[in-house]
């Protein structure tokens, strides 16, 4: 995987090398948006990973020339400050994802992976069916006309699915995507959050709208 | 001091002015009009009184007898408001027009060439040549009913008019004061976050939008101040949070290496919880910084958390940290205690009661966390069984500055301590007390309000 890291301190870089390095990654660096931009126009990267703060400018702006540019590899940024707000700028610009620092390297590298396969497809936006509206970009999640709230790691499990609705996610991905890690302890909360998710969801003809597979893992019916 | 509002002033300053204008003016044309009335009355009854003088003179010559020569001289007199009486010299009455039937007038006579008022009439007198008087009267009554028909057509027009002024002036009052009101209004939809510079487009008057030109340099100052605060937040959390990043990565790049010491790796795993603790606390401290303008913070910076979920992880770590005091240690929540808030920050202020609770109970004595939720409130309890808090110090040991004799405000950690905990229950409307304990030490009681939908 080829990954374009836009990041202007130097330990981050460097420490970023070695970990992408070891998992047999190519990465190409800048420090600044002007090289961040040359970089970006003149490679194709599978992933860019984008610090909000550079010394020159705001990496969403960056984000959003790219996206200007028609440059369509999937943008992940890394932001010091996470807020609801933030992250709404960043997915308005056009990323796909975003971490707040400081963040475990395992992870990144998850995440990383997900938004390689995923390629250049947009993140689920809406999802609705008869009597429900998932809007995820405002993280909304209606049921009958009332709002029903969801921890963010519920809406990070609700969004890994949605973005593979109709196919299956294995447990391990899961994990790994929404916790960094596939120890017991997150496995364990990982059973606490579907069961939460499929009660808040509701059902569909009397089954949910999350079936699990045995011995597969997960998968989110496409509403039809 | 009690609120006068400056409309009802302007309203009161307005309707006097207008009242004492139309009262003043009923005064001043009843006064001017009962004078005109009266000379003119004096006028007319002494022309006729000189002039019926004359006539009974001329009747004297022609035949003689004052008497006929009276009547004589009164035969062409027919005003109906005068009554006209002739007396001879011995002041006996000769003649009369008697018009109103009225008895004759009594004595004494008025003196020819004044004014007087007798029995309710006015009377004007002119001597013939031969000495008789010819007295002209008229009824005082007549005069006070012309004045009553004045007054009460006066007071027709003054009364609806003096109702209009009230109600005008206080419509004038009002339209003068809009550009106030409504400055008011947009001055209480700003809030310090917006970035508003202006309440608006200036009103034209003059004094309005000098005020508004203040309140305008007043916001600029904020804002300018809050930007300036919002840059440094932003760049603290850059700066404090970036090192942060590297350090847990290189420990977490070494924990994974092959070629770790495996005596090594404890004191790895030590120094990356430090730096979990240590990033809480600069989010906390950035967090209630950035959010210290608005009590509490706005929503956008908020997303629903689950407290279970934060009790539960906190339990857990507490019983990783200290597996000798794991069985002490007991929750009781429901599945879902759904708050709005920064999970982050929440999750620690959570995590640092357990530890103070564990802290300052010895081993095998119990720690109680309990999470309940009603009418809209959350509450996280947590329960100790040590020494507890006098009741005196309850409200000390959220001081920032308080040196209690057991430090409890104090960690040896990077713990958040009591009065940054409050602090992050305010920032998020709710609020951190301290009681006694059933469990025999302190039970702290977190509040926060619970998720509400937009």
């Amino acid at each position: 995987m080829h990954i374009l890291l836009i990041e202007d301190s130097s330990p981050t870089r460097d420490l970023l090398r070695r970990s992408l390095q070891e998992s047999g990654h190519r990465l190409t660096t800048a420090a600044r948006v002007s090289s961040g931009r040359a970089a970006a126009v003149a490679e194709q990267f599978d992933v860019i990973v984008i610090d909000i703060m550079l010394p020159d400018g705001s990496g969403i702006d960056l984000c959003r020339e790219i996206r200007d540019k028609g440059i369509e590899t999937p943008i992940m940024f890394l932001t010091a400050r996470g807020d609801v707000a933030d992250r709404i700028a960043g997915l308005d610009a056009g990323a796909d994802d975003y971490m707040r620092k400081p963040f475990a390297l395992a992870e990144l590298q998850a995440r990383l992976r997900a938004l390689a396969r995923r390629g250049g497809h947009d993140p689920p936006t809406l999802l609705k069916w008869s009597d429900g509206t998932v809007d995820f970009r405002a993280r909304r999640l209606m049921i009958s006309g009332r709002e029903i709230p969801l921890t963010a790691r519920e809406w990070k499990v609700l969004e890994i699915l949605a973005e593979r609705a109709g196919r299956i996610v294995s447990r391990d991905d899961l994990l790994e995507m929404a916790w960094g890690e596939t120890g017991a302890r997150a496995s364990e909360s990982l059973d606490v959050i579907m069961s939460r998710l499929r009660r808040k969801l509701g059902s569909r003809n009397g089954s949910d709208w999350i079936r699990t597979v045995r011995g597969e893992g997960y998968v989110l019916d496409k509403p039809s | 001091m009690s609120r006068r509002s400056i409309a009802g002033r302007l309203t009161l300053l307005l309707q006097s002015v207008a009242g004492a204008a139309i009262l003043a003016f009923a005064v001043a044309s009843l006064w001017l009009t009962a004078r005109t009335l009266r000379s003119e009355e004096v006028r007319l009854l002494g022309e006729t009184a000189h002039r019926v003088a004359a006539a009974v003179d001329d009747e004297l010559n022609e035949a003689g007898g004052l008497e006929k020569a009276a009547r004589d001289g009164l035969a062409g007199e027919t005003s109906a408001e005068f009554r006209i009486d002739i007396f001879d010299q011995s002041g006996r009455l000769v003649a009369s027009t008697r018009h109103d039937g009225s008895p004759p007038l009594a004595l004494p006579l008025p003196t020819p060439g004044r004014v007087d008022r007798h029995g309710g009439r006015v009377r004007v007198a002119a001597l013939t040549g031969t000495g008789a008087r010819v007295v002209a009267s008229i009824s005082e009554r007549i005069h006070g009913t012309t004045m009553r028909a004045l007054t009460g057509a006066i007071i027709a027009t003054a009364l609806p008019l003096l109702v209009f002024t009230v109600l005008m002036s206080r419509r004038l009052a009002r339209g003068t004061l809009q550009p106030l009101t409504r400055m008011a209004q947009r001055a209480r939809d700003v809030s310090v976050e917006s970035g508003v510079r202006s309440l608006g487009e200036p009103s034209g008057i003059e004094e309005v939008d000098r005020l508004q030109e203040s309140i305008n340099r007043l916001l600029e100052g904020l804002d300018d101040h809050l930007q300036a605060q919002r840059r440094f937040t932003a760049d603290a959390s850059h700066e404090l949070l970036t090192p942060l990043t590297v350090i847990s990565g290189e420990l977490e790049l070494a924990l994974a290496s092959p070629s770790l010491p495996p005596g090594l790796a404890p004191g790895i795993h030590k120094a990356a919880d430090q730096v979990r603790a240590m990033r809480d606390l600069v989010e906390a401290l950035l967090f209630i910084r950035r959010v210290a303008a608005s009590t509490p913070a706005k929503g956008h910076e908020f997303e629903p958390v689950n407290l279970t979920d934060l009790a539960t992880r906190a339990v857990q770590s507490a019983r990783d940290e200290r597996p000798d005091r794991a069985a002490d240690i007991s929750v009781d929540a429901p599945d879902e205690v759904m708050v709005s808030g920064h999970e982050t920050l929440l999750a620690s202020a959570v995590r640092n009661l357990v530890d103070n609770a564990i802290k300052f109970t010895s081993p095998g004595k119990r720690v109680g966390i309990t999470l309940r939720s009603n009418d809209g409130s959350a509450f996280v309890i947590v329960d100790d069984a040590g020494e507890g808090i006098a009741a005196g110090d309850r409200e000390r040991v959220f001081d920032p500055f308080y040196r209690g004799g057991e430090a409890r405000t104090r960690d040896p950690g990077f713990g958040l301590g009591l009065p940054i905990i409050r602090q992050v229950a305010r920032t998020h409307g709710g609020e951190v007390t301290v009681a006694d304990s059933p469990a025999g030490g302190a039970r702290f009681t977190m509040t926060l309000p619970t998720w509400q939908p937009n």
